[in-house]
Parts: structure tokens; sequence; C-alpha cells
């Protein structure tokens, strides 16, 4: 994420509210789940890494651009092994 | 929505660090221990970034197709070779990190045959050593 310190706090984005967001949008809906089965939409599209990275993206951007629209989410890197990853970014 | 897949190759190598065109006292004011005649060795970490859309099979990039390149191309002429010896590119030019960057970006973009672009990599000599290259699309 991206933006300003917080003049008061000093904070880019309360720690406490983002990890409440992650777990509302990520980890409560996924964690421990078959996603093909149980997690849109894993039913339509392939669970590809690179699919749900992009599905968190999605997710975190819509709801971080409503509630805080002077944050800017800039990049998901979601691992698959400690030797793959995918970058998911608002870029080009 | 922009997305990027890394994936992590591991190779060791040795080097020595020294330009031809510097006198021996140079060198060594220079490179330092790296200078050291018979060369020091490195387990190098190689970051490979692609860039493109998922498409309908949902992957930026077929991971066989992904390793068979770098495989071919870069960790069978790299992985236990004395880069001062055993590379024609470093008859040349000094095998620091930053020419091993350049020569793997030549090694993969001369034969690369992916749908996705090569957009970055990364070569870690150390832990504390790193050098990143960014393709321009």
């Amino acid at each position: 994420m991206e933006g300003d310190p917080h003049p008061v706090t000093g904070m880019v984005f309360d720690l406490r509210e983002l990890k409440e967001i992650l777990n509302q949008e990520v980890v409560e809906p996924m964690d421990h789940r078959f996603l093909n089965r149980e997690v849109q939409p894993f039913d339509r599209i392939v669970p590809t890494v690179e699919n749900i990275a992009a599905e968190i993206w999605r997710r975190l951007e819509e709801r971080i651009k409503r509630q805080h629209p002077s944050v800017r989410l800039t990049n998901v890197r979601l691992y698959e092994t400690s030797d793959l990853y995918v970058d998911a970014g608002g870029g080009a | 929505m922009n997305l990027r897949l890394t994936r992590r190759y591991r190779f060791a190598a040795s080097h020595r660090l020294h330009a031809e065109s510097l006198s021996e006292q140079e060198n060594r004011r220079l490179y330092g221990k790296c200078n050291n005649p018979y060369g020091h060795g490195h387990d190098y970490v190689l970051d490979v970034t692609v860039e493109g859309p998922p498409g309908a099979s949902g992957l930026v990039a077929d991971r066989a197709a992904l390793d068979g390149l770098v495989r071919q191309r870069v960790l069978s002429r790299l992985d236990h070779m004395n880069l001062n010896e055993d590379l024609p590119e470093f008859r040349t030019t000094v095998p620091t990190t930053e020419n091993l960057a350049s020569l793997v970006k030549k090694m993969l973009l001369d034969h690369w045959n992916l749908p996705a672009r090569l957009a970055r990599l990364r070569i870690s000599e150390t832990d504390r050593n790193a050098f990143e290259l960014e393709i321009a699309p």
C-alpha cells in the first residue's frame, strides 16, 4: 500500500484494520477451503496462483478504495511455494 | 491489472574479479580479496520474472516451459562452472554479478519463446548483495 503517513498517528494505514480486512476478505473465506468448490469465482475459473492473486487484488482494492480513498493498494504478492510467487498490481 | 510471475532458481559457480586493463596493484585495490588469484565461489539465486495476461489457462507462463528454457539456456551453462574460464563471454569482461545479470538476460532473450514477456531478473550473490535488471517492454 502507498500513501502519506497520517499527520497524527504517523501511519500510512492502521495495521489492525488491515489485518481485519485481510481476515474478512481473504483468510476467512479461503483458509482450509477447497478453492474449486467453495470459493467464488474458482467454481468458474481455474484457481492458479495467478488467478488467486488477481482475485485477492480485486477484493482488497475495491474495499480499500471505498473506505480509504487517500490510500492506494499498489501490489499483492502471493507465494505458492518459496520458489514461486505472483505479483498482482495496478500498473499498466 | 498487471500480473507478474516470479520463479526462483539456484546455481553454484566460481569467479575471480580481475580487469585485464588495470595493473595488478589497481586490481587488488579495487576488488580486494575478490581478486585473489584462484577465485572463490557463490551460491547464486536467480529470480526470473515474467509478465502477461493469464488467459483462459489462468497461467501467466507455463512452468515447465519456463523451467526448461532457464535450465537449457542459463543453468546448464552456469551451474558448477568457473565463470572466468568456462564462459567465452567473460574472456573480455569481468564476471561481476552485474555483468552476469546482463549475460543471463541475453541468454534468455536470444531464445525467448514464451508468450509472456521477460520483465525482470534478480541475481543474489550472497544474502547481502543482489542485482536487479528491469527489462523495458
